[in-house]
């Protein structure tokens, strides 16, 4: 899976109105609550077989700081 | 600490819920209709069993446990122990099994026992049942029941939506089969103590009428310091980081291979933790039954409510594991077998 896809993939996977960018701030979306989290966790669980923390999501930001907290080699 | 029993059996079991059926339309005021298709698919909810003003968890534990005797054919005098395992009793003072006692009309010489767990309760009061089982020629009558309708903020979207209401009773005593083994497995955690907790109203914090006062987070989220306050996220980290570990455990403890389960029971508080964990495990996600979609977070309740629906379902009830996780925070997980256990049809009340 490359970037691109991923982020493709998350928009779609938290049902967001908004284009998804490398750039957008995860927590500022209108549709970030705990629920949002979930779907985040088994997103990239179901993907790259990675469990998130709460202190993973606490410091995630960008959705570049969450790619570089999955590992940035892993996207090709 | 581990136990292990060998020939300690639930004899028979049988479960009560409300008959009020309150489903997630009852909450559009508090999410949009888009937030409800995603709780929906993540938590996994659809309805819930919320006990009306005038029944009580002891009320619901009462008719399991009173139906459950008539059936199985228990005499009174065949009791010679009374668990009740709530955090929704009646009254702080008297405890409630006394009150149960009477009711079902055991005998005074009988140990009338109270627990106050959570969602670990039905490990922790299974294993305090079996504890007794063990030395009584009698029987065990082990009820959790809980109410946790009671104790919510319908403003609060932490935990208005998530629990439900029901109550369970079983027999628990020695048998000649000496086969069958028992483990149960229990771990706390008390630094989080306050991730899941009702500030007010105990010896530390005494009502006063600022307990009553309502307090708002940044998300409008709206309670009083009288009923349940939960941290989802700091819960959600603790379950997914200590469950799945805890049940290799016991697993390694009882020298069975995961292979071996017939099915996981893990207590209902979330679908997506119940489908994480057996992804953590390496288990296929069949082998996890779930049915939150009907009666929401119960407690201590919710795995005898899924024994329940795994024998109306004609579904395995050999070599099971029991799982359950929640305020303490707690954790308890257990090897068992029912297939010897006579289950009986769910009531209403």
């Amino acid at each position: 899976m490359n970037k691109a896809e991923f982020i493709k993939g998350l928009e779609e996977e938290l049902e967001l109105e908004i284009t998804l960018t490398a750039e957008t701030d995860l927590k500022g979306l209108d549709e970030w609550d705990s629920m949002a989290a979930m779907l985040l966790i088994g997103y990239v669980s179901n993907e790259f077989g990675l469990t998130l923390t709460a202190d993973d999501i606490k410091n995630i930001s960008t959705v570049q700081s969450l790619i570089e907290r999955i590992g940035v080699e892993k996207f090709n | 600490m581990l136990q292990h029993f060998k020939g300690i059996h639930i004899t028979a079991l049988k479960t009560c819920v409300p008959s009020q059926v309150v489903s997630n339309a009852f909450f559009e005021e508090l999410l949009s209709p888009k937030e409800i298709k995603i709780f929906e698919k993540t938590v996994g909810i659809k309805n819930r069993r919320w006990a009306t003003d005038n029944i009580t968890a002891l009320d619901l534990g009462f008719e399991a446990a009173n139906s459950l005797l008539k059936e199985h054919d228990v005499a009174s005098s065949e009791v010679e122990c009374l668990i009740f395992l709530s955090q929704t009793p009646d009254y702080k003072i008297p405890f409630s099994s006394n009150i149960l006692q009477v009711k079902l009309n055991l005998p005074q010489n009988v140990l009338c026992l109270d627990i106050n767990a959570g969602c670990a309760g039905f490990v922790q009061g299974l294993g305090t049942a079996f504890s007794i089982a063990q030395t009584i020629k009698g029987k065990v009558l082990f009820i959790v029941a809980e109410t946790l309708s009671k104790i919510l903020s319908h403003k609060d979207r932490g935990t208005s939506m998530l629990f439900g209401d029901g109550a369970a009773a079983m027999l628990i005593e020695r048998s000649t089969d000496d086969v069958s083994e028992t483990y149960f497995q229990y771990f706390s955690d008390g630094n989080n103590a306050d991730a899941i907790m009702i500030p007010d109203g105990g010896c530390r914090n005494v009502v006063t009428s600022h307990s009553f006062e309502i307090e708002k987070d940044d998300k409008n989220n709206q309670k009083n310091r009288l009923q349940l306050a939960m941290d989802g996220a700091r819960v959600l980290d603790f379950t997914l980081r200590e469950v799945a570990p805890s049940i290799l455990q016991i697993l390694k403890q009882a020298n069975l291979d995961k292979e071996q389960i017939g099915a996981f029971l893990l207590h209902q508080s979330n679908q997506f933790i119940i489908k994480q964990i057996a992804a953590q495990l390496g288990v296929e996600a069949q082998k996890f039954p779930i049915n939150i979609d009907q009666f929401g977070n119960t407690s201590g309740v919710s795995i005898p409510l899924l024994i329940q629906s795994q024998a109306e379902n004609n579904n395995e009830l050999d070599k099971l594991i029991l799982s359950g996780y929640g305020s303490g925070l707690n954790w308890a997980n257990g090897i068992i077998s029912l297939k010897q256990t006579k289950i009986y049809p769910q009531i209403e009340l």
